[in-house]
């Protein structure tokens, strides 16, 4: 899974391998208020895992700082679907994806938190949704 | 399918989940742009035909969900999987869609989503 970079719209464009990736698997990427670029997105063999990965805030004016290392937010033996991220005004971190059942037909909701920039999460919630 | 919006005040511990578009709609993302607009974004097409295409198509709402505005075309004549959206801090929105062949297709709109502008072609 590539992460593209672009800040003169596509005149230049930094092409990144996430770390972990799962190849087909998805990403959720939202830019906080101080700067900072967050992904959540899958990873694992089976897509099987969730992790999250953050960009510093110094890196619009630098262009070169790195990733912070992943941080595998869960893992599971089934596979997880549709990872989204947000972000609220004061930078606390909400990461959700579904899991469906086969059986029943039906998707549950995860959501996780982080208050510190992602590096530790928390469960929060697990909700049917239809 | 339909797409539903779920809407937590308690910080994701519990959730309501409404109903906001009913019919052949695929692969929603959604952002809140900086003035606190809600904005979601998907494919509308006939996903058991994959011989059609269909359209990217956007819209939001300014009451957390309540109400929601028309849909904009983002893209016409796309067979899209996996749209997402990013806006930056001043605005802009940016939104992506993973074409039939496996390209991805970047989107953006200046002007809070009322015109949008192909950008690029990767893969």
């Amino acid at each position: 899974m590539k992460f593209i970079q672009t800040y003169d719209n596509f005149e230049i464009a930094r092409f990144t391998d996430l770390p972990v990736a799962a190849v087909g698997g998805l990403a959720s990427v939202k830019i906080g208020h101080n700067g900072c670029v967050y992904v959540a997105y899958h990873g694992g063999t089976c897509l099987n895992s969730i992790y999250f990965i953050r960009l510093p805030e110094d890196f619009p004016n630098t262009l070169q700082a790195d990733w912070d290392t992943p941080v595998e937010i869960v893992a599971d033996t089934v596979q997880l679907q549709s990872p989204g991220l947000a972000v609220t005004p004061d930078n606390v971190l909400f990461v959700s994806y579904t899991e469906h059942d086969y059986v029943a037909d039906t998707d549950d909701l995860y959501i996780y938190k982080s208050v510190n920039e992602g590096q530790d999460w928390t469960f929060v919630s697990n909700t049917q949704i239809i | 399918m339909k797409i539903y919006i779920g809407k937590s005040l308690d910080d994701g511990a519990t959730w309501n989940f409404e109903e906001v578009l009913s019919g052949d709609y695929y692969y929603p993302s959604l952002a809140i742009d900086p003035d606190g607009r809600l904005w979601v974004v998907y494919w509308n097409g006939t996903l058991t035909d994959p011989t059609t295409t269909g359209d990217i198509e956007i819209i939001y709402s300014d009451d957390e969900g309540e109400t929601w505005s028309g849909a904009v075309v983002v893209a016409a004549g796309i067979r899209g999987q996996n749209a997402g959206i990013t806006i930056n801090l001043d605005g802009k929105i940016w939104v992506s869609i993973i074409q039939a062949a496996l390209t991805q297709r970047f989107y953006y709109s200046e002007d809070r989503g009322a015109t949008w502008n192909f950008e690029e072609q990767v893969g």
